[in-house]
């Protein structure tokens, strides 16, 4: 009788495509917190993947040549300048934000598939697609996050450009693309469909766009570029620095969806950008700093490495408040090494890797910059992701 | 309307077939539920009155499950659809509105309830979908449920008004209960220290503290400091209980962790939350759920 039917088997037939973007995957296991892993890739291109809970590593595969990787907390794009792809690695790993509460899955990690394109690519995750820019070609391609989930490769749309390098990004059912170069840079408006809307808004030198909770913050020479949803419409605003000489951000970067990520000021410390306040605040350092990341909103905690490869705990009242040892001397010496090296952040601990030294730590910034764990690799760690946020 | 009676007997004798069950009776309307929770509650008020297709399975997630194109032409030509709403299925959304469109009559079972609001925590102010938690809800649902399937063509009024009366008892059974057993716990200790997010409506109806904490997770239970256990410490502290009541994924390693790092001798206890589990896995209907929360709480706080 139908009633008996209320746990039907899994269907045979096709599912239907619900979801909100981050992609239920069929075989997915809900798991009880975020299942955190440091992916690594080495320098011969192997793809290892590390469970924090039980230490326990997985190889994924192995690609050819790797020259930069970004991810989302799921998604692990390898970019390989050279031969002008972007691969794409499905962690198995993530989290999905439920507003009130969170959900965490786990699933088998696997390769999905590659995007050609020519040169150097520069990636950046939004909430449903993943917006990638080939700066040899100028093409824009907007990948579709829930497909990748299914294990295919969907370019939500691809429009060709002047050789240029800037970027694509998604927000909400739009986009936002930089066109021009240098002092002519500007950032279009696009539907979700890529067709250009009209809007637009200078931003001279665009560097690299960071989603916040508030929206995606895109530096600019001489100011912050930040752009919101306005009921169903894009709202551009100006976040300007301070006066003084301490040299603007190009890139911004803080813990999975915070409002107040950091960036670097050159040699003078780090910018504190709080999207919500829109405001930014100049954190002095007496070292200058190689990657900044911000930890915490309301304490303005930012975690620096400095060039002599400390991870320093700033405090934005107070300035540095805790520090660890050198903890890569050997791949300071080797400029190609410690061009991958990668200081991130997330709620309870922050992951360095250091290449030469065939090590991940794990640092507890909240206990005075305590090492709370050091991991051995096989293949030297040139470059690293977390995963499972 | 008869002509779409039809049309759903053949979509569900087709599904019948398709999942290996054997139908015996070919002539019965159709009622399609989202969760496996109200599906369990429906298929107490309908008996053998209707067929019930719950769409959620046993230990899923009511927030993000999916349907087959089988099962979403169904909920299309279906008798009845029975969702809980206040934003639970945002997956299905899309689907509950589209059948809405198809004039498909709906019962959203949040509309037949008080909704609270979650007071605190980024979505403060938006209505908390968890109603379950407290039978007394359950029963303004139960009694909306006896009208609308009542309304279907094809149904004994009489049977179903009966149905509803004996499950009402088992739920005022329930409700008595609970608020019988909840008084063994001294009511300066009524108070869920959780990471669970569903257990405002029973906090509301039984008079208990809900203590949201941050329950450290694997990666700082391998190699903890007191830092990342004050917020769960102050909180066990300020509700001066014995019991945490979390999801964790190893919580004999948190327990050792709070004993080790806090001092604090304290157990580690499950709730069931969003799912019904498979039978005989410890929940397997809406009344057990129900029943082993309850005893669960009550050890934990007496």
């Amino acid at each position: 009788m139908l009633t008996a039917c209320s746990t039907p088997e899994p269907s045979p037939v096709p599912t239907s495509s619900i979801g909100d973007g981050h992609g239920f995957v069929v075989g997915a296991q809900e798991v009880a917190e975020p299942p955190l892993h440091l992916l690594t890739v080495s320098r011969n291109g192997a793809i290892d993947q590390m469970d924090l809970l039980d230490e326990s590593w997985a190889e994924i595969g192995s690609f050819e040549s790797v020259t930069d990787i970004v991810t989302d907390g799921r998604y692990v794009f390898a970019s390989d300048a050279e031969n002008g792809t972007v691969a794409i690695i499905d962690s198995g790993m993530w989290t999905r934000d439920h507003e009130d509460h969170f959900h965490y899955y786990r699933a088998t990690p696997r390769v999905v598939g590659v995007v050609e394109g020519d040169g150097a690519a520069t990636i950046s995750p939004g909430s449903s697609a993943t917006g990638i820019v080939f700066a040899d070609s100028g093409d824009s391609v907007m990948l579709d996050n829930a497909a990748l989930g299914d294990g295919d490769v969907v370019e939500r749309f691809r429009l060709s450009d002047e050789r240029h390098a800037g970027s694509l990004v998604q927000l909400g059912s739009f986009a936002l693309r930089t066109t021009g170069e240098a002092e002519e840079t500007s950032v279009q408006v696009l539907s979700g469909d890529g067709d250009v809307t009209g809007a637009k808004a200078a931003c001279a030198d665009a560097g690299i766009p960071f989603t916040t909770s508030v929206g995606v913050a895109i530096p600019c020479a001489v100011d912050v570029l930040l752009a919101s949803i306005d009921s169903d419409d894009i709202r551009f605003e100006r976040i300007a620095y301070p006066t003084g000489d301490a040299p603007t951000a190009t890139s911004f970067d803080a813990r999975e969806g915070r409002p107040s990520p950091a960036g670097r000021a050159g040699d003078a410390g780090s910018w504190l950008l709080d999207t919500r306040a829109r405001t930014l605040t100049l954190v002095p350092s007496e070292q200058p700093l190689l990657q900044v990341t911000a930890v915490s909103d309301d304490g303005g905690h930012i975690l620096g490495l400095t060039i002599d490869g400390r991870v320093t705990v700033f405090s934005a009242d107070r300035g540095a408040v805790a520090t660890t040892k050198p903890l890569l001397p050997n791949t300071l010496a080797q400029p190609d090494l410690l061009a991958g090296v990668t200081l991130i952040a997330d709620q309870q601990r922050a992951y360095l890797n250091a290449p030469a030294e065939h090590l991940l730590y794990e640092i507890d910034f909240a206990d005075s910059a305590r090492i709370a764990r050091t991991f051995a690799t096989e293949n030297a760690p040139v470059f690293l992701a977390e995963t499972g946020r | 309307m008869k002509t779409r009676i039809l049309a759903v007997l053949s979509a569900a004798a087709l599904a019948v077939g398709a999942t290996g069950c054997t139908p015996t009776a070919t002539d019965r309307p159709l009622i399609v539920v989202t969760t496996n929770i109200l599906g369990d509650v429906v298929e107490n008020i309908v008996g053998d009155e209707a067929g019930v297709l719950t769409l959620m399975k046993p230990n899923a997630d009511p927030h993000s499950f999916e349907i087959s194109a089988r099962e979403a032409s169904l909920l299309h030509t279906a008798d009845l659809l029975v969702s809980n709403g206040l934003g639970l299925e945002e997956g299905l959304q899309q689907h509950l509105d589209s059948a809405a469109a198809n004039d498909v009559p709906k019962l959203v079972a949040g509309d037949q309830i008080d909704a609270l609001d979650y007071a605190d925590g980024d979505a403060a102010g938006m209505p908390d979908s968890h109603f379950w938690t407290d039978p007394g809800r359950m029963m303004d649902v139960v009694a909306a449920l006896d009208t609308a399937i009542s309304d279907i063509e094809g149904v004994d009024p009489m049977v179903i008004s009966a149905n509803t009366t004996r499950y009402l008892v088992d739920l005022q059974d329930l409700d008595d209960t609970m608020a019988d057993a909840f008084t063994r716990i001294p009511e300066n200790q009524r108070a869920l220290v959780t990471n669970h997010h569903v257990f405002g409506y029973l906090a509301d109806r039984f008079g208990f503290r809900v203590i949201g904490a941050i329950i450290p997770g694997g990666t700082t239970l391998a190699a903890p400091s007191a830092s990342d256990l004050r917020d769960l410490v102050s909180a066990v502290n300020d509700a001066g209980v014995r019991t945490i009541f979390a999801e964790s994924s190893q919580p004999d390693r948190l327990a050792q962790v709070l004993a080790d790092e806090a001092g604090l001798d304290v157990s580690v206890v499950e709730l069931y939350t969003e799912s019904l589990t498979a039978p005989g896995d410890g929940a397997e209907d809406y009344l057990t759920m129900m029943q082993v929360n309850t005893d669960r709480i009550v050890t934990g706080l007496s």
